[in-house]
């Protein structure tokens, strides 16, 4: 099964936005946004769903914590107690500061790693640029028509109306993305 | 794009609830002064919290626009109005800081020439701890503060984004500003505060005062902004932003108290732990797990949920603990040493802090009123808004951020 795709390309952030919203009143679906910059409030306009990356972020925290509180328990209190100026072997202040650092480690790459497997960024993977020049000075809107709601003119007035610089069709087989 | 200030909050509301903040305050004041004759140590007390919550809350203003010139912030411009309105109350805090001078007898040790002469630490420390030095720091203190917030609310009342020169001008000030408070509010809470334990000190103490200043004036900024905002100007998104912004000062304060604690804890030595023995005994431990709980944990753990950041109703109440957490946080630092074990707050100690806190709503809610109509008037003032409308879209990268 193959599908066609259409990319406009835009010289502006103000331009892209009102293309993006152009597109979505015309019907369009709006598969993806490029820009040379994050865009503010860009990810509302295309129709992103919220992300769960919190709740990797969440999971990653409360584990750091667990595995930080248990490895110093075990270590200072069962493995090896050693008499630190007379305090309890299982001093639960003196492990705050090693838990609240592995709290935050492992938030962290939970949610970075969460983020790599989730957009399939691994290594040797690279993924696909319609046009290099948005990573210069050009803003690419990425598009498809649901089911040829939308006719060739009226794509191309739409395409004409918001300013594009430049547009071009893409045929996109299974498999390419 | 609205215009580049909050409006003013509704003109009724405003009205009736500087009325009612009028009676509080003017009932407390009335109290206050009954107390002086029946309960003088005990209303003193009282007045010395209330005067450090007032104190805080009014340099909160200024404290934080100076952070956000100097980070750079474009996103609350259009909020400026209020921690402007805060800074208004910096006046008041300075009268009550000239009352205080009288009260230095009824509460701190080292005022008494009998006590300071059979104790060498405080004969050691007497010429700096005493009552003519104490009154002049404390003048030197609000000089400079009220000088420094005067410069920079005008910077911030005339500035606009988009001028380069303005936003030098800005970042200047607002350097200047925080390195002249930094030094002057470090020896401030070791005057007003630390200095009711004489013996005892602590080199982190100036910051465990910043961060309870930073997390109880985040707390009434957001009331003042929610309050000004009736009409539901301010987004979602900025609201989750002031959320954000609490939670990051809740997490501060815990940490910044935790840094404190644990130092003593860790060394165990004579000198520094009765501080910390005399507020985690008895009912003081209570009241200092209070302060930690409605401070830190409990609103840190709130505004983890992203549907209460950015919901105004939430944020308001989660607001409305802090600073009563605040208050207990207060009570705790400055109760011990003029309460003994048992902590007391009848109507002597309560009246003068419900009455300071009503003072700063008052000035800051009457400020809010009249800095955002100022705004909106085209009247001499108004540099920035005769120029914002002669170029509407001059900034064209700021103006069209999508207001989602």
């Amino acid at each position: 099964m193959s599908r066609r795709i259409h990319v406009a390309l835009y010289t502006s952030e103000e331009k892209l936005l009102g293309a993006l919203r152009a597109s979505r009143k015309a019907g369009l679906t709006v598969l993806d946004v490029m820009s040379p910059y994050p865009i503010h409030g860009v990810d509302d306009l295309v129709g992103i769903p919220r992300s769960r990356l919190p709740a990797a972020c969440l999971a990653g925290g409360l584990l750091g914590l667990g595995l930080a509180l248990w490895f110093q328990y075990w270590t200072s209190s069962v493995d090896w107690p050693i008499d630190v100026g007379g305090k309890p072997w299982n001093s639960l202040p003196a492990f705050a500061p090693v838990a609240f650092e592995m709290t935050i480690l492992f938030a962290g790459l939970a949610t970075i790693f969460g983020l790599l497997l989730r957009s399939g960024m691994l290594p040797g993977r690279s993924g696909v640029i319609r046009d290099l020049r948005v990573t210069d000075d050009r803003f690419a809107l990425v598009v498809t028509r649901p089911d040829a709601a939308v006719t060739d003119t009226e794509l191309a007035q739409l395409w004409r109306d918001t300013g594009a610089v430049e547009h071009r069709d893409i045929v996109e087989r299974e498999g390419d993305r | 794009m609205t215009s580049s200030f909050l409006r003013p909050p509704d003109a009724r509301w405003a009205r009736s609830t500087i009325t009612s903040l009028k009676w509080v305050s003017g009932l407390a004041a009335a109290i206050f002064v009954a107390g002086l004759f029946i309960a003088p140590q005990r209303s003193w007390s009282g007045f010395l919290i209330g005067f450090m919550a007032l104190t805080g809350l009014a340099l909160a203003g200024p404290v934080g626009l100076a952070f956000l010139s100097l980070s750079g912030a474009r996103w609350s411009r259009r909020l400026e109005s209020v921690p402007r309105a805060m800074a208004r109350a910096l006046p008041a805090a300075a009268v009550m800081g000239l009352v205080l001078v009288a009260g230095v007898h009824s509460l701190y040790e080292w005022s008494h020439s009998a006590i300071v002469d059979i104790d060498p630490i405080l004969t050691a420390k007497s010429s700096y701890l005493n009552a003519p030095f104490f009154s002049v720091r404390l003048v030197v203190f609000f000089t400079v503060w009220l000088l420094a917030t005067r410069a920079l609310v005008r910077v911030s009342e005339q500035s606009r984004d988009d001028a380069p020169g303005d936003r030098h001008r800005r970042l200047r000030t607002a350097a200047i500003f925080v390195l002249l408070f930094a030094p002057t509010w470090s020896l401030a809470s070791i005057d007003w505060l630390q200095s009711l334990d004489p013996h005892w000190f602590s080199t982190i103490y100036a910051l465990v005062t910043l961060a309870g200043l930073g997390v109880a004036g985040m707390a009434a900024a957001i009331v003042l902004v929610v309050a000004a905002d009736r009409r539901g100007e301010v987004t979602a998104a900025q609201y989750g932003d002031l959320g954000a912004l609490l939670m990051s000062l809740c997490l501060f304060w815990g940490y910044i108290w935790y840094s404190q604690y644990l130092l003593v804890w860790y060394t165990n030595l004579p000198e520094e732990t009765p501080w910390y023995i005399a507020r985690l005994s008895n009912e003081w431990g209570l009241l200092t797990k209070l302060s930690c709980l409605l401070c830190s944990a409990l609103p840190f753990a709130l505004l983890l949920f992203r549907r209460l950041r950015r919901s105004r109703t939430a944020l308001v109440r989660i607001s409305v603990l802090v600073l009563i957490g605040r208050l207990v946080d207060l009570y705790v630092l400055a109760g011990p040493p003029l309460m003994g074990e048992t902590p007391r707050a009848g109507v002597w100690e309560l009246a003068p802090v419900v009455g300071l806190v009503a003072l700063f709503f008052l000035v800051a809610i009457e400020g809010l009123r009249r800095t955002a109509m100022g705004a909106t008037r085209p009247s001499p003032p108004s540099v920035a808004t005769a120029a914002s409308a002669a170029a509407p879209s001059a900034a064209p990268s700021s103006a069209a951020v999508p207001a989602a």
